[in-house]
């Protein structure tokens, strides 16, 4: 009984002396082509890669609400209703996995995934490709900078992506305080031990505080699960995939209300309370909730650059 | 030759062709080669990195997930790369699918592992956490049971060391303490909300923790490991055989570079030493175009290349002529006159010469010249003397024979340089003149072989045209003062009517053909003419005539043809002539003789005059020379041999004339002294036709 307790209290030190789980974005990026960048910008913002011209990517990643959208689902061409709420489109490049359920590995395979979305923009490659190269605008600047006189699908994905690669919101108060820039406050720093103690780093860590593994929603406590939105199930058809999604980021977590897949919560409060239910299997109390809340607002990182130049 | 070249060419193109490939495809090879190895590196490393960090991931309560989120990536697409490698589609490597195959196929199984464990290793963890933070307060909750506590910290003890030993056998005691929990009538919400949280939390833990050991299992199997390890090994064993493979080209090649190397070696070595072949061949053709081989002297063609050059500003030649020397190639075969060439080229070389440029030549046969600049007549002269001195003082020695030779030399230093030099050298030797003679123009000797040709032009037309003409003087017996014969006299009429006499070209057409023509003229003309005369006739015939075989044809059918006047001809042999064939003078006496013919010997007493060949000839007459003649009446001396002459011919029963009868007081004396005939201006030159007189008083 005393050697386990020794055991466990040992193990809890080790634990306590290791590395911080969550790591700094940083504060620049190498490798990026600005011109690329900005093209990407320019087709992002873009309702033109829309079936009926009133949707661009912008509409439902919406750079006023940290990159994701307030809606319970987006709306998409036609007033479509999306499946799933929208997930942010900040530091995604930084995402294990691409969409809610994990479905394909890098930027460029999600890419497509809306633009051909039957309820989002319900283009086609050929359709996007028709579209641009009569765009006399977009056929000199992509000229100028694939130089290519016909635009490809390849290439408009090249440049939003490298527009999405640009997308990172550093410079956090946490981050800060991670490079001990700065000192947390008081309740931020409760915050962030509670967010450990608890157990929420266990899934939440990493440079996206998140999204580097699955979870189930509803470990302890079941999930209303809903099959019209597409979990890892629906990818793999896994029995124990089932209300299984991507552990989301929790940057910028304030901005990107409502939460979760199904916008179950709509603040940040319910869903930590949801959260501490469901997947940690415990009762929190109101300090915790606040102290946590405290916390997760210094994950709010400076406006992505690219955002902001001319 | 070509062939050889070509194929060294070929061979060489080949060989370059062939290792460029070479280089190219061993370098894409090396390229393939190192991606794969790479790869399956990288593999490894992505391997070992996910398995570190679930080690990392399990022990630690907080740890950053992201690396095995990388180490899968890495994993999955440094498997994609190895798959879709080129190397591994070509043939001898498809024997490695099976490897890849399961190697993708655990790959993508480890993913879901991966995940899972993830997935349940967060519940667990948290749960353990949880269990252990929460059960402190069993005791403030419960204080009067001790069951629960105890219950409470059996199963987290049987559970950590589950947890620990990854040994299920502990959820067995976990069950029993659990139910004890679920059985325990709460008192209060408070104790209710606590039980059931931890019920909740084991309950989660007993549930999933057979998955979560073996999903950890799975993870720990080190089948990935294994199947990377023997890919590698697979892989190499193959490659090696590619590298034994590229290793025989690379030798292969080798052998053909050092091959075409060699055989290029080969041919340059032959080509360099044909090049000096021929460059030895060229100096030989060099040699020989400017140097006689016989004597090691610049030779004619030399002599006319250093004119034409005009490398001498003044030159003057030594023309060297050895005298007689087809003599001494006759009489001692011609190695003896190589062998003077040889020695003469090397004496002629005289030190005196050195400061003059001097250049020697063998200018062919027996001519040698020495080619000098700017020397003074004055100078030339003693050193030419000089030189026919040590010359003629030399003795050639050739098997005990000694041989003495002597040179003629003209000097000369006016242009054409060796043309003059050899006229006046042949005009030297004609006219016996000095040893040593220089060229002047004073000498005339252009001119002079310039009327030669002349002459003999118009001789030539003039025996074509028929103007060769006998002319005819009378022979007058002074004892009976009448006309006895007459000589035929040759004659050339010229275009312009007027007349020549013989000393003008007959020594001149005595070199030529024509000499013939004006001999045979003359015969037919003379028989023609004394036909059907009473008179006897004489003709002037030359040794050189004797000789002319053809000639004695034409005179013999002459005098077969006319017999009577064969029997008062008279020939006149020329005493003076220089070589006398007197086996062939017996024989022409004899045949002439045979026809009743006469013969005479002209200009008796001068030249080789010889008493003791008139004793072996049968001579009738002796014509005494004009030359001593003339001067019998000044001259006592001339006077006695005039006497001894006519003594002797009497004596032998020869008659005699005399000629150059000028003065009557002459033609009494020679009546006097008892000789035969005379013939002279005083009595009559000689005419077209005979003389109208048949006797001449004096």
């Amino acid at each position: 009984m005393q050697k386990t307790f020794f055991v466990l209290i040992l193990f809890v030190v080790t634990a306590v002396c290791a590395l911080e789980p969550i790591e700094p974005l940083p504060t620049t990026l190498d490798g990026i082509n600005l011109e690329k960048a900005k093209l990407g910008r320019t087709l992002f913002l873009d309702p033109i890669l829309s079936s009926d011209g009133t949707i661009s990517c912008a509409s439902c990643h919406s750079f006023e609400h940290g990159g994701a959208d307030k809606r319970d689902v987006s709306l998409g061409v036609q007033g479509r209703k999306g499946d799933i709420q929208s997930p942010t489109v900040y530091n995604s490049r930084y995402n294990f996995k691409q969409f809610w359920n994990g479905r394909v590995d890098s930027l460029q395979d999600q890419a497509t995934g809306p633009l051909t979305a039957h309820s989002e923009m319900d283009m086609s490659p050929e359709k996007i490709e028709k579209v641009l190269n009569k765009n006399l605008y977009y056929l000199k600047q992509f000229k100028k900078i694939y130089h290519k006189s016909h635009i490809t699908i390849d290439d408009v994905v090249d440049a939003l992506v490298t527009f999405e690669m640009t997308l990172v919101t550093p410079n956090s108060r946490f981050d800060r305080y991670l490079r001990g820039e700065l000192e947390l406050s008081e309740d931020e720093k409760r915050g962030y031990s509670t967010f450990k103690a608890l157990g929420c780093i266990t899934c939440h860590n990493g440079i996206n505080v998140g999204a580097n593994s699955f979870q189930k929603m509803g470990l302890f406590k079941p999930y209303k699960y809903n099959t019209k939105f597409p979990d890892r199930y629906a990818h793999t058809n896994k029995e124990y995939h089932k209300n299984v999604y991507k552990v989301p980021t929790l940057r910028n977590i304030t901005l990107t209300a409502p939460y979760f897949h199904d916008a179950q919560a709509k603040t940040l409060e319910e869903a930590v309370k949801m959260m501490a239910t469901h997947n940690l299997g415990i009762s929190i109390t109101q300090q915790e909730v606040d102290d946590i809340i405290s916390f997760l607002k210094t994950l709010e990182g400076e406006r992505p650059m690219i955002l902001d130049l001319p | 030759m070509i062939n050889k070249i070509f194929l060294a060419l070929v061979l060489g193109l080949f060989s370059i062709g062939i290792t460029t490939y070479y280089y190219f495809d061993q370098r894409d090879y090396a390229q393939k080669y190192k991606t794969v190895v790479n790869n399956i590196q990288e593999l490894q490393n992505a391997y070992n990195t996910i398995s570190y960090e679930i080690l990392k991931n399990a022990i630690y309560s907080f740890s950053n997930q992201d690396e095995i989120a990388h180490g899968i990536q890495e994993l999955n697409q440094r498997y994609a790369y190895l798959y879709n490698s080129p190397l591994l589609q070509e043939s001898q490597y498809l024997t490695l699918d099976n490897d890849l195959i399961r190697l993708g196929t655990d790959i993508s199984v480890y993913n879901d592992d991966a995940e899972h464990y993830l997935m349940l290793n967060a519940g667990i963890k948290n749960s353990f956490v949880f269990l252990l933070n929460y059960s402190e307060r069993s005791q403030s909750l419960f204080p009067q049971d001790k069951r629960i506590e105890h219950d409470i910290s059996t199963i987290i003890s049987e559970l950590s060391n589950m947890r620990r030993l990854l040994d299920k056998e502990h959820l067995k005691n976990v069950t029993t303490h659990l139910q004890d929990l679920k059985n325990f009538d709460t008192n209060s919400s408070e104790q209710k909300i606590y039980l059931e949280t931890v019920i909740l939390h084991v309950t989660y833990i007993q549930q999933n923790f057979p998955q979560f050991s073996e999903t950890v299992s799975h993870l720990q199997s080190k089948h990935i490991a294994t199947l990377i390890k023997n890919l590698k090994n697979d892989f190499n064993l193959i490659a090696q055989n590619d590298f034994v493979l590229i290793d025989t080209v690379a030798l292969i090649l080798l052998i053909l570079i050092v091959l075409a190397l060699t055989s290029i070696i080969i041919l340059l070595v032959r080509s360099q030493r044909e090049n000096s072949r021929l460059k030895r061949l060229k100096q030989d053709l060099e040699y020989l175009a400017n140097y006689d081989p016989l004597t090691g002297l610049l030779n004619r063609n030399s002599y006319n290349h250093t004119m034409l050059q005009k490398k001498y500003e003044k030159p003057t030649i030594l023309l060297i002529n050895i005298n007689n020397f087809k003599h001494i190639n006759n009489l001692y075969g011609t190695e003896v006159g190589d062998y003077i060439l040889q020695e003469v080229s090397q004496l002629i070389k005289l030190p005196i010469f050195d400061p003059f440029q001097p250049n020697y030549y063998h200018l062919g046969g027996d001519d040698f010249g020495v080619l000098l600049e700017s020397i003074s007549s004055k100078q030339i002269m003693g050193y030419a003397e000089a030189l026919t001195q040590s010359i003629k003082h030399f003795i050639f020695v050739d098997n005990d024979v000694e041989i003495n030779i002597t040179v003629n030399i003209a000097i000369n230093s006016q242009l054409p340089l060796l043309e003059n030099a050899d006229m006046v050298l042949k005009h030297s030797k004609k006219e016996h003149l000095e040893s040593i003679v220089f060229f002047s123009k004073s000498l005339g000797l252009k001119e002079q072989i310039q009327n030669n040709i002349n002459t003999l032009q118009s001789l030539s037309t003039a025996i074509d045209a028929h103007s060769i003409l006998p002319y005819f003087q009378p022979i007058i017996s002074l004892e009976t003062h009448q006309v006895v014969k007459y000589e035929a006299l040759v004659r050339q009429r010229n275009s312009d009517g007027s007349i020549t006499g013989p000393d003008a070209f007959i020594n001149l057409a005595a070199q030529t053909p024509l000499y013939r023509e004006l001999t045979k003229t003359m015969i037919e003309q003379v028989f023609e003419h004394f036909k059907d005369q009473p008179y006897r006739f004489s003709i002037n015939l030359s040794m050189r005539d004797l000789l002319d075989s053809e000639l004695m044809v034409i005179l013999e059918t002459l005098l077969e043809k006319n017999p009577e006047s064969a029997k008062r001809l008279e020939i006149e042999l020329l005493e003076s002539e220089n070589l006398f064939d007197i086996q062939a003078t017996e024989h022409f006496i004899t045949l002439l003789k045979s026809y009743g013919c006469r013969i005479a010997i002209d200009d008796f007493g001068t030249g080789y005059s010889n008493f003791s060949y008139l004793a072996r000839l049968s001579v009738d007459t002796l014509k005494i020379d004009g030359s001593l003649i003339s001067k019998i009446l000044t001259d006592e001396k001339y006077l006695k041999t005039v006497e001894a002459i006519v003594h002797y011919a009497n004596t032998l029963g020869v008659e005699t004339v005399a000629e150059f009868v000028e003065t009557q007081e002459l033609a009494q004396k020679l009546k006097e002294i008892g000789i035969t005939y005379g013939q002279g201006y005083f009595f009559s030159k000689p005419q077209a036709t005979l003389s109208e007189r048949t006797t001449f008083d004096f």
